[in-house]
């Protein structure tokens, strides 16, 4: 593997876990011998916001792989799923639709004991975990037969028209 | 009553043949569609290691048995089931393959990440077989604990890697048989 251009967007909300996540991925990142530049790491204020960040990081085609990192902590209201469901759909549609792996280190946690837990506190490192996933997926996906990109095979079936 | 059914049936009969008329269908659409020259990719998750591989086995060991070969390179390895679908669509821009197989098994924990991820994969998998018009078989598992996963892989409750390993056989046949393009507008 050749110098894998990763990036990280990190959501601000909850600081005290998804910092540690941050350091986490990066410290593991290193540890294997990739360097992440500072320009490639982002930060957004919430878990919402890292989609519409996703999407242009894969629009311009300079990173292998995306990793994502926050923690969604339940409050009172239903807010909690909404959020979920908007980062997880936002997530997934830009892989599938771009071919690159966007992995998903958004910690879904009842409170914010369960989230510190999962961050390096005893369960479980989600920080760490992602930096394993992106670097094996960037290698899964440099094995897997590419010669055809999504708009071309569009033209390729209107030619057939 | 009984004359406006009997219309009724001959109408949609006629509907029926005029819209396999339209689409290019095939006669058939059971065992005569299915030949032995479909390729099929695999992709596998491994996050909970042994359920997961019994689903994989159980697969293998079926395709081995209705005589369709599955190459090494057909078989696709990756850390989570959260990043099956993007290996998928990979796979289905590649236009290689007549049908994608995923195996999986999500395990409820203490938080509520499990549904999260199932959406993930449910959304993301579906996606792909939509927009690229690809049977995209989803073999993923989503349990409350790993003994109802062990269940059905081989276990009380049938074997998801066979069962799925026939379903993407039969997919692939009748997919196939369609004729790609047109008529979905593109």
């Amino acid at each position: 593997m050749n110098n894998p251009r990763i990036a990280i967007i990190t959501s601000k909300f909850n600081t005290e876990v998804t910092e540690l996540l941050y350091e986490g991925a990066v410290k593991r990142l290193e540890e294997k011998g990739v360097l992440v530049a500072k320009n490639d790491t982002f930060f957004v204020p919430g878990a919402v916001e890292i989609p519409v960040v996703a999407l242009y990081l894969a629009r311009s085609k300079q990173y292998d792989a995306i990793i994502t990192l926050g923690a969604v902590i339940r409050g009172e209201t239903d807010h909690y799923d909404y959020v979920c469901e908007s980062v997880t759909y936002g997530c997934q549609n830009i892989a599938v639709k771009y071919g690159i792996p966007v992995i998903f280190g958004v910690l879904t946690t009842n409170n914010e004991e369960q989230a510190l837990a999962r961050a390096g506190g005893g369960h479980s490192h989600k920080g760490v975990e992602c930096a394993d996933a992106a670097l094996e997926m960037i290698d899964v996906i440099n094995s897997l037969p590419r010669d055809i990109e999504p708009m071309t095979k569009i033209k390729s079936y209107q030619a057939q028209l | 009553m009984q004359r406006f059914s009997a219309l009724y049936l001959v109408a949609s009969i006629f509907q029926m043949s005029c819209l396999i008329a339209q689409t290019g269908y095939k006669e058939n659409t059971f065992e005569k569609g299915i030949g032995k020259n479909h390729r099929i990719a695999i992709v596998a998750s491994r996050f909970n290691g042994l359920p997961e591989q019994l689903l994989l086995e159980g697969a293998m060991a079926r395709f081995a048995e209705r005589g369709i070969e599955i190459l090494d390179e057909d078989v696709f390895s990756v850390p989570g089931s959260v990043e099956i679908p993007v290996v998928a669509a990979c796979l289905a821009q590649s236009q290689k393959y007549d049908a994608i197989l995923c195996l999986g098994v999500i395990i409820r924990g203490a938080t509520d990440h499990y549904d999260y991820v199932c959406n993930h994969v449910t959304h993301g998998c579906q996606k792909v077989a939509v927009e690229y018009r690809i049977p995209v078989v989803f073999g993923v598992l989503t349990t409350n604990n790993e003994q109802q996963a062990l269940d059905r892989c081989g276990g009380t409750h049938g074997h998801m890697g066979i069962y799925s390993a026939d379903v993407a056989i039969e997919m692939a046949g009748l997919i196939s048989g369609l004729s790609k393009g047109e008529e979905y507008g593109q």
